[in-house]
C-alpha cells in the first residue's frame, strides 16, 4: 500500500472517519426523507433551544448592523426604521379594513374577519443559494403558527415553515422552495417562485404566456388563486421579461422587500 | 480541541450576521462555514474535517429553514474529501495543495441538491450561480490558507 508522507498517515483514525461519515451520510438520508413528519419538525423546533443564547446575540448584533449601515446609507433606499413603516402601514391596513367593513355593510355583505398579527424582529438570516430563510425572536408563545405569512410595510416577506416557543422560521419570497399564487397588473393565474440559486436578489414567474404583454417594472401581487396568502398583497416589480424556450415567458422579478434590510416583520397569528 | 467547534460556531455566526448584508454588494457570498470546514479538513485531516463538516452542517440545518440533513451531508463528505485529499498530493506549498483540494468546493452545490431531493424539494440552479457560489468560497479558503500559513 503506497502511504503519502506529507502529514501523518494513521489508519485508525482513518477508520473512524469514515464510520463517523458513513454514520453521518445515513443520519442525513434518514432525517432528509423523514423531515416532513411532525415528530421531526417538533424535534427540531425544540433543538434550537441550545441556539437560542447565539441566535439572541447574533439578532443583536444584525440589528446593530443594520442601523448602522442605514446611518451611513450604504443600503441606499431605507428611508426610516422598520418598525415606525410598520405601525404606519399597519394603522392604514387598519383605516382600509374598517372603510372595507363600511361599506359591506351598506351592501349588505358579510364583515371580514379580523386579523391579528405581532411584530417580531429577525435575529438571524441564512442566504445561500439554495435556501433564504429568517428566523425570528417570536413563536407559539405569541400565537405564531407553521403557514403563517410574515409581511413587512413594503410587501410579502415569506411564510413561516417552522414555529418553535420562542422562536420562529420563515422561507422569503427568494428561497427556491418558495411558491405563491402571483397576478401581474390585469393578468392573472401565475406561480412566483424564489429564483434562489438561478439568480441573485431575483424570483421568477412560471406559466405566464408569450403572448401577454408584460411591461418592466409592473407589480406583482398575491393571486386570488392563491389559499396561502390574501390576494393582492404586493411581492415585487418585474424586472426583466425574456421570451423563453418553451410556450411561457421568462419573467424575472424583484422583490418589494429585501431581507437584508430589514429589522422587524409583521406575522399573522391565531389566538 | 476546544478551537476547532470555537471556529465553527464563530464561522456559523458570521454566516447569521454578516453574510446576508453583503448579499447586495456581491455577486455571489462566500459561505463563511464551509471555507471554515475546508481549513480545518486541510489542516487536520479527514477526522477533524468530517467532524467539522457535521457539526457546521447541523447548526446550519437547524438554523435554516431546510430539512436537517442537507447541508449535514454535504458538508461531512466535503470536510472527509478535502482532509483525505490534501494529503495524498505532492509536497507542494500549503497554499497550493488547499487550492487544489478545496476545488472539491464544487461538489457541494450539486451534494446539496442530492440531500434535497432524498427531503422532496426541487432546486433549481443554473450553472453560471454554481460556478460564481464555488469560485466564491475557493478564493476565501485560498486567503485563509495564505493567513494560516504566516500565523504558523
Amino acid at each position: 500500500m503506497i502511504r503519502p508522507l506529507s502529514t501523518g498517515y494513521r489508519d485508525d483514525t482513518d477508520a473512524r472517519a469514515r464510520k463517523i461519515l458513513i454514520w453521518v451520510i445515513a443520519f442525513s438520508i434518514v432525517a432528509s426523507a423523514l423531515h416532513r413528519s411532525s415528530a421531526v419538525i417538533t424535534a427540531r423546533a425544540w433543538l434550537i433551544a441550545p441556539l437560542q443564547p447565539l441566535l439572541t446575540f447574533s439578532g443583536t448584533f444584525r440589528s446593530g448592523l443594520v442601523e448602522s449601515l442605514e446611518n451611513k446609507r450604504v443600503l441606499g433606499k431605507m428611508e426610516t426604521a422598520d418598525g415606525a413603516k410598520l405601525s404606519v402601514a399597519l394603522s392604514e391596513v387598519d383605516a382600509l379594513r374598517k372603510e372595507l367593513d363600511q361599506l359591506k355593510r351598506t351592501a349588505g355583505l358579510p364583515l371580514s374577519t379580523s386579523t391579528t398579527g405581532t411584530v417580531a424582529a429577525i435575529i438571524a438570516e441564512i442566504s445561500t443559494p439554495f435556501q433564504k430563510s429568517l428566523t425570528f425572536n417570536k413563536g407559539t408563545m405569541d400565537g405564531i403558527r407553521r403557514g403563517a405569512i410574515v409581511l413587512s410595510a413594503d410587501g410579502v416577506v415569506g411564510r413561516i415553515v417552522e414555529a418553535g416557543p420562542k422562536s420562529s422560521k420563515a422561507r422569503t419570497i427568494l428561497d427556491p422552495a418558495f411558491r405563491v399564487a402571483a397576478e401581474i397588473d390585469d393578468h392573472a393565474g401565475f406561480v412566483l417562485f424564489g429564483a434562489g440559486a438561478s439568480g441573485p436578489g431575483t424570483a421568477k414567474i412560471d406559466f405566464v404566456p408569450r403572448d401577454i404583454f408584460i411591461r418592466p417594472g409592473a407589480r406583482v401581487v398575491t393571486g386570488k388563486e392563491g389559499t396561502l396568502f390574501p390576494a393582492g398583497l404586493l411581492l415585487g416589480h418585474v424586472k426583466s421579461v425574456a421570451p423563453g424556450e418553451g410556450v411561457f415567458a421568462d419573467v424575472t422579478v424583484e422583490p418589494a422587500v429585501s431581507a437584508a434590510s430589514l429589522r422587524y416583520v409583521w406575522i399573522a397569528t391565531t389566538k | 480541541m476546544i478551537r476547532i467547534p470555537l471556529l465553527i460556531v464563530l464561522a456559523v455566526f458570521a454566516s447569521l450576521t454578516i453574510e446576508p448584508l453583503l448579499g447586495p454588494f456581491l455577486p455571489a457570498v462566500p459561505m463563511i462555514p464551509l471555507i471554515a470546514v475546508v481549513l480545518v479538513a486541510a489542516v487536520g485531516g479527514p477526522l477533524q474535517g468530517v467532524l467539522a463538516g457535521s457539526f457546521a452542517g447541523l447548526c446550519l440545518d437547524i438554523l435554516g429553514a431546510d430539512a436537517v440533513g442537507i447541508n449535514l451531508g454535504s458538508m461531512a463528505v466535503l470536510g472527509f474529501s478535502v482532509g483525505s485529499i490534501i494529503r495524498l498530493l505532492p509536497p507542494w506549498p500549503f497554499v497550493v495543495r488547499v487550492t487544489v483540494s478545496g476545488a472539491l468546493i464544487f461538489l457541494y452545490f450539486p451534494m446539496t441538491i442530492v440531500f434535497s431531493r432524498l427531503s422532496g424539494a426541487s432546486l433549481a440552479f443554473d450553472v453560471s450561480t454554481l460556478i460564481h457560489f464555488s469560485m466564491a468560497n475557493l478564493f476565501c479558503a485560498m486567503l485563509g490558507a495564505i493567513f494560516i500559513r504566516q500565523r504558523a
